[in-house]
């Protein structure tokens, strides 16, 4: 029997502003902990991300957004394809749902050469485009795990990843077009700093439609400290932080100025952002759950 | 061809500081090409050896070398013949097919490897060789202009390049190039870029080693009766 939609599907469709935030797993085994935070974000956010060993070996994503879950937040279990071939990502799938997990969204990840894991073998079985083609289409085709079909219930939501920095951008826009084409219903993007190079891949997204076809969430990473902001930048490829930003956080002597002026930027780019016709909302992402709070208050009381 | 890289001396002499004879079989073929294990090479690792196991108290040790014209085909073995009889330990420089080659013919003999055995790839420039092929037993190259997503994109993509790709590199390192800007640039150039719009097809891993480990057989020139080993 199939379940009813997402609230976060039904938030898309209902063609309203979308605040999500992002968080990660705890480095241990402690439901308690996960427990807390969403508590913390509860009522706060149509639904909460939680990524997928994104910067380290955490607790399994599908566990913790079942812990989310289970703490009446919607989760949306990030999926990497770095660390899972078809058949485990296919088969988490399945068991996220059987939790109460039922937004995916579907992602690469970030090679573990550069991760602390480094010597683990990765597996890029298949990429992001083909893990959603595959979801998306179980109950009709499960082929590429050697079945004709499996699960009748369609009532998930799948979303994608969308890089407006990436290069070459004469394929990133073709990229994220198949994304969608084969079930992407909204799309992340990558946190956004350069509002100048937001706004050229934007005219893109624009000029083929896509952003009627897929709801658009602004990646808004806050930047509460410094050290943390140098080492983004220096890490090459992403996120892009203007130098004037950069400058902007080193001038202030004391962290907690420091945390204001990442507030006061975050604030600063969804304020821009907002005037962007065609964009669907936010994805507030920042170590420091305080400074997310604080930024989604206030895009509480922008957005009423 | 194969490309591989010297092993450093002191592993070596860990490896074989058990043995009282031990004979450098360097390989005339693809190692000699890239500068690994050619008899120059076989020279210079031998002297190593000898030096290094000297400096370890072990100048007994005879370490004598020699270059056979292809270790991984049993034919270009059989020079060595009666002579492996003589050494307790052989240490072969040539790849990991050459010193699984060795290891077969020779069961009552030790040995080990002298080199890593990296990829198949081509000389990219003096003294730099780059992988190109990760002999996946299902060649898409048609499909890719010529450049391999699963050899050279780090996240072996086949519909289109990650989020990552900055200025037409990767982001495993600067030194990489994104294979997507190589894809994108060729089929430009090739005026063939609309191609790229469509959905790949998911790659069919059990070509690969991910099958297990794979013969060719070609029946055709089998000699009857005496077909694939089992």
């Amino acid at each position: 029997m199939p379940q009813e939609k997402t609230n976060l599907l039904k938030r898309i469709e209902s063609g309203k502003q979308i605040v999500t935030a992002e968080i990660s797993p705890p480095k241990s085994a402690d439901a308690a902990s996960v427990r807390a935070v969403a508590k913390l974000y509860a009522g706060k956010v149509h639904a909460l991300g939680v990524s997928d060993n994104r910067d380290g070996v955490r607790m399994s994503a599908v566990s913790a957004a079942a812990v989310i879950a289970s703490e009446k937040v919607e989760p949306i279990l990030h999926m990497t394809t770095r660390d899972r071939n078809r058949t485990a990502l296919i088969s988490d799938f399945l068991g996220a749902r059987a939790l109460g997990v039922r937004n995916v969204l579907c992602t690469s990840g970030t090679h573990q050469t550069l991760l602390p894991f480094h010597a683990a073998k990765n597996v890029f079985d298949i990429d992001a485009t083909i893990l959603l083609q595959s979801l998306h289409g179980l109950e009709k085709n499960a082929t590429i795990v050697g079945e004709q079909n499996i699960d009748g219930d369609v009532s998930y939501c799948l979303g994608a990843v969308a890089s407006p920095f990436a290069d070459p951008v004469e394929l990133q826009l073709p990229r994220l077009a198949q994304k969608i084409f084969v079930g992407a219903q909204f799309i992340v993007t990558q946190p956004v700093f350069d509002l100048e190079r937001f706004g050229l891949w934007w005219k893109q997204v624009v000029g083929r439609d896509l952003h009627t076809k897929a709801a658009f969430i602004a990646g808004i990473r806050v930047l509460s400290d410094a050290d943390t902001t140098r080492s983004f930048v220096e890490k090459r490829p992403d996120p892009m932080v203007p130098a004037d930003m950069l400058k902007r956080l080193s001038s202030k002597s004391d962290k907690n100025s420091v945390r204001s002026e990442g507030i006061k930027i975050a604030l600063e780019t969804i304020e821009k952002l907002s005037a962007v016709q065609g964009l669907r909302g936010f994805e507030i992402v920042c170590d420091d759950d305080d400074a997310a709070l604080e930024v989604l208050d206030a895009l509480k009381s922008r957005l009423g | 061809m194969i490309v591989a890289d010297r092993k450093k001396i002191p592993e070596i002499r860990d490896m074989v500081q058990g043995h009282n004879r031990i004979l450098v079989v360097g390989c005339g073929t693809c190692v000699t090409v890239c500068l690994a294990g050619g008899e120059r090479e076989t020279g210079i690792i031998g002297s190593a050896l000898r030096m290094s196991l000297k400096l370890a108290g072990r100048e007994n040790v005879a370490v004598h070398e020699c270059t056979i014209e292809r270790q991984c085909e049993d034919a270009f073995i059989d020079v060595l013949g009666q002579r492996v009889g003589e050494y307790d330990a052989i240490l072969s420089l040539g790849c990991g097919a050459g010193v699984q080659a060795l290891a077969e013919r020779f069961p009552k003999t030790a040995v080990y490897p002298g080199l890593n055995t990296q990829f198949m790839g081509i000389l990219e420039s003096q003294g730099v060789w780059a992988e190109k092929c990760a002999g996946c037993g299902n060649c898409r190259l048609g499909q890719y202009f010529g450049i391999c997503p699963i050899t050279r994109c780090s996240k072996r993509q086949l519909s289109g390049p990650c989020g990552s790709s900055r200025n037409g590199k990767c982001e495993v390192s600067e030194q990489t190039d994104c294979a997507w800007q190589l894809i994108y640039d060729r089929a430009k150039s090739l005026g063939k870029v609309a191609m790229l719009e469509s959905v790949a097809v998911p790659q069919d891993w059990s070509t690969s080693n991910d099958g297990g480990a794979r013969k060719v057989v070609r029946e055709d020139q089998c000699i009857a009766g005496m077909g694939p080993k089992a």
